[in-house]
Formats: structure tokens, C-alpha cells, sequence
């Protein structure tokens, strides 16, 4: 008696692969790009329809009428302010904002005496004798002493230099000399004369 | 010899295969190759749907306020046909001034000085000094004269502060004058959320010449709290108002030196600038203060 046939194996040679996927390959790339052109003529436009104000627009064209409105309104603002207020001299308002830009010498003194307050308690031991602040070139000239704190008076000298320069209207600060010297009324002291531009 | 009829049978039938399947899978990958691009418009159109989210939420706000602005501009408009008188007449003849005349200005220089020596802030105001005339020409607004003057006195510091108060203010004519941009702005933001209409009471308030509003302040707030009167526009208006110009103004002219200026005709001043300034202390909380300035004008048109 026979034994069961053996059934030779079929070969697969790459052709037969492809012959077999070809038709469902085929049938895949149907579908997928039919559905994305689909999708593309009419499902984006109605999901992502940019409607304003009733009317369909894309996005550069919302772009342009977003900037557009902006213009209008700032002509509209320029406009409002020239009927309201008084005066629109151009040459006025440019002397106006120049007298503006730059702090009076009594807000310069006002923050040299605040930095001496937080530097060292003491009353008036950071004293100021003399300060010359020309406004065209920001240039503050500060002449005076550290007093009435005995031999600390460079180290003083130094953290108000130095909070002085970390001030952030301060742009540069041309440190003075570091000097201590003795002076029959008012003890050891340390002179000053220095200068810094403001920002 | 004759084929194989077997053979031949199977390259006949083997032939229309592989044409067939390579038409499938050409069309394949055709379709496939077109397919990316639609991929890659449909994640364009989504990121601009995303991009254009935060305009679909701003261009409503902007059209009401464009439609706002419309109206503002319309009143105004309509107001300001019923307006007389103006600031920048006297803003030509007194502010910046032609032909170089400082008479007002000394004049005014000395009723200071008096005045707040009387007060005892103030000693030993020496003669005004004055330095050579020039012509600068600024570029976008023309040319100018530049009058260079000095003066030296010596000064408590309440006269420090008078004297700073008087260069701020040298120049200023009305309320408007004395705002920050800033400022300005928002009272312009407070019509718009409280009343629109309320512009036209802006208008004679911001014209306001602030000698006037010095002398008479609460008469000037009420009319103009009358068209804004929510807590708001109030504390706003309150806060504006304690700017640091106005606060120079209630200093220099809240006394006697307002109604000696009135009086004599020497409002508004003259444009000052500061050009240098030197502080010396001196004992007895007294201070030597030199001031060199800049009165501005323009040149006399020939």
C-alpha cells in the first residue's frame, strides 16, 4: 500500500508575490487616494470654513482684512486725537517728549540720597557736596565724602559705587579713587569725585 | 522539433499575467505617489485652520471697536465745528514764540524770584544771564531759536523743588500738556468702556489751560466726572490727576505766584529746557544752585 502523496511545495518565486498583492495593492491605493481627494474638494473646506461676519474667507485673505482693520483703527485713533486734543504742533510735541526723556536733577539727587540710605544708615555719611548733571550728554558729576564712619569709609565708598552701577538707568559709572584720609573735625573720611552717564 | 505545446500554453497564458500585473502595480504606486501631496495639503489647511483661530477670536473685538472709533470720530467731529478759540494761537505767540523777545520770561523770572523769597525758600537770586542766540534746524520740524540763559541762587529745599517745578512746567499749556502719552491713552480707553459719547466732555477738559484748572480744580473734575461716573473712571481720573506736572503746577501756582501771574499777564511761560545744573550744599540746609537753560521761539519769518 501507498503512503500518502507528497505534494511537491509550490515555489514562490518573487513574481508570484507580486502577481497576488498586486490586485489588493491596487484596490488600497483606490481607495486611500479617492477618499483623500474626497476629503480634500469636501470635507476640509466645510470643516475648516474661516467664516467672519457671514463671509468665507482663507487665511491669508483674513490676514489682510485683520491688518486692514488694524490701519483703520490707528487712523481712526490719529483722527479722534486730532479733534480732541488742543494742540499738534509738531515742533511742541518733539521739545515736549525730548524735555521728558531725560530725569530732572532732583530725581537724579533724589536716587543718589536713596542708594546713600540703603548703602549705610548713618545719616549723612555719604555726603554730597557737589553735583553738576549736564542733560544733553546724561552726565552726572558727584563730588563729596564718606564721613562719620571711621575706618569702613572706602568700603562704603565702594558698595555705593557699586549699587550705583547696578542701577538700571545707570549706563556706565567712572569709579573715583579709593582714599582715606584724616581730617581734624570730621575724622577719617574718604573724598570723592566721580561721574556717571544715565541711560 | 516542434514546442512543447505545454510550454507554449503556459507563455501564452504567462504573458497577459504579467502585463496585468504590472499595470496594477504601476497604477499602484501612481496612486500611491499622488496621494502624498493631498496628505501634505490637508496638513497645511489644518495648520492654517489652527493659525487662524486666535484672528476668528480678535476680528470681532476689532470691528466693534473700529465701529466705536467710527462713532468717537463722527461726535467729534460734529463738536468740534462749535469750537472757538484756540491753544495753539497762544502756544505761537507765548509758548514758542517768534523773534526772540524774552521780556515775559524775565519778567516772569523775576516775579519768581520775589515771590518765593518773600517765602523764605529762596535768597540771593542773581541777575538772568544771557548767552548767544542760535538757530537750530530740526529736521522733521523745522528750525528754532535757542536762547542759552543762566541764573544763580541759593535755595531751602522747598525752593529746589519750585525751581524744579517751574522748568517742568515752563512751556505747558493746557491739562492735555501735562499728561503722559500713557495717561492720555487711558482716558481715551475709559470713554470707549464707559461712554463713547462721552468724548465731547474730554475735549474742553483736556483743553483746559492748567493755570485755570490749578485755580479752580474741583469745579473742572466735576464736569467732567458728570459724563464718566462709575467708581472706575473715578479712582482713574483721581490717579491721573496727582501726575507728577500737575503736582509741579499746585506747587508753583496753587499760591500767591498763580494769581501774580494772571495778574500781570506773564501765563503760559515760555518753552525752558535745563541744560546743565550744579548743586553746592551749604550749611544750614541752604544749597547754591546755578541753572543754565534753554528758551526755545521760533525765528522770525522774514
Amino acid at each position: 500500500m501507498e503512503g500518502p502523496v507528497a505534494t511537491p511545495a509550490a515555489r514562490q518565486s518573487p513574481f508570484a508575490i507580486l502577481e497576488r498583492v498586486s490586485a489588493p495593492l491596487a484596490v488600497f491605493a483606490c481607495v486611500l487616494t479617492g477618499s483623500l481627494v474626497l476629503s480634500a474638494l469636501v470635507l476640509l473646506p466645510r470643516l475648516t470654513a474661516l467664516e467672519v461676519e457671514g463671509s468665507t474667507h482663507d487665511l491669508p485673505s483674513l490676514r489682510a482684512y485683520h491688518m486692514e482693520l488694524e490701519q483703520r483703527i490707528a487712523e481712526a485713533e490719529t483722527r479722534r486725537d486730532q479733534l480732541i486734543l488742543p494742540i499738534h504742533d509738531p515742533l511742541y510735541t518733539a521739545l515736549k517728549e525730548q524735555k521728558r526723556a531725560v530725569p530732572s536733577f532732583l530725581t537724579v539727587r533724589e536716587a543718589l540720597r536713596e542708594i546713600a540710605g540703603a548703602v549705610v544708615k548713618q545719616n549723612d555719611a555719604v555726603h554730597i557736596a557737589h553735583m553738576r548733571y549736564r542733560l544733553p550728554e546724561r552726565r552726572v558729576e558727584v563730588d563729596g565724602d564718606i564721613r562719620f564712619i571711621g575706618p569702613r569709609s572706602m568700603t562704603v565708598l565702594a558698595q555705593f559705587v557699586e549699587e550705583l552701577s547696578d542701577m538700571p538707568e545707570v549706563a556706565l559709572v567712572e569709579p573715583p579713587r579709593f582714599v582715606r584720609e584724616d581730617d581734624p573735625v570730621i575724622g577719617p573720611h574718604s573724598p570723592f569725585s566721580f561721574s556717571f552717564i544715565l541711560r | 522539433m516542434n514546442a512543447d505545446p505545454a510550454s507554449i500554453g503556459t507563455m501564452t497564458i504567462a504573458q497577459p499575467r504579467f502585463m496585468r500585473t504590472v499595470w496594477l502595480l504601476g497604477v499602484s504606486a501612481l496612486l500611491l505617489a499622488t496621494s502624498a501631496p493631498i496628505i501634505q495639503y490637508h496638513v497645511r489647511v489644518l495648520r492654517e485652520a489652527q493659525e487662524a483661530l486666535p484672528l476668528l477670536v480678535q476680528i470681532p473685538q476689532r470691528e466693534r471697536r473700529m465701529k466705536l472709533l467710527e462713532e468717537q470720530v463722527e461726535v467729534s467731529e460734529v463738536h468740534a465745528a462749535t469750537r472757538i478759540g484756540s491753544a495753539e494761537e497762544r502756544l505761537h505767540v507765548y509758548v514758542l514764540p517768534e523773534g526772540g523777545n524774552l521780556d515775559r520770561l524775565l519778567a516772569f523770572l523775576e516775579l519768581f524770584g520775589r515771590t518765593f523769597e518773600r517765602a523764605g525758600i529762596l535768597r540771593d537770586f542773581s541777575a538772568v544771564e544771557l548767552g548767544t542766540r542760535r538757530r537750530e534746524n530740526a529736521e522733521a520740524h523745522g528750525p528754532l531759536e535757542v536762547q542759552p540763559l543762566s541764573l544763580r541762587v541759593t535755595v531751602q529745599e522747598e525752593g529746589a523743588r519750585v525751581l524744579d517745578a517751574l522748568v517742568s512746567l515752563a512751556g505747558t499749556l493746557t491739562l492735555a500738556d501735562a499728561l503722559r502719552p500713557e495717561e492720555l491713552a487711558l482716558l481715551f480707553q475709559r470713554t470707549e468702556a464707559e461712554n463713547p459719547a462721552g468724548i465731547v466732555a474730554l475735549e474742553p477738559f483736556l483743553s483746559t489751560d492748567l493755570l485755570a484748572y490749578v485755580g479752580e480744580s474741583k469745579s473742572h473734575e466735576d464736569r467732567i466726572l458728570k459724563s464718566f461716573p462709575s467708581e472706575e473712571s473715578l479712582a482713574m481720573f483721581k490717579s491721573i490727576l496727582q501726575s507728577a506736572l500737575i503736582q509741579n503746577a499746585r506747587r508753583l501756582f496753587g499760591g500767591e505766584l498763580g494769581a501774580a501771574v494772571l495778574r500781570e499777564n506773564l501765563w503760559p511761560l515760555q518753552f525752558l529746557a535745563v541744560e546743565e545744573v550744579e548743586l553746592s550744599e551749604l550749611p544750614g540746609g541752604w544749597h547754591r544752585l546755578t541753572l543754565h537753560l534753554l528758551a526755545y521761539g521760533r525765528p522770525k519769518e522774514a
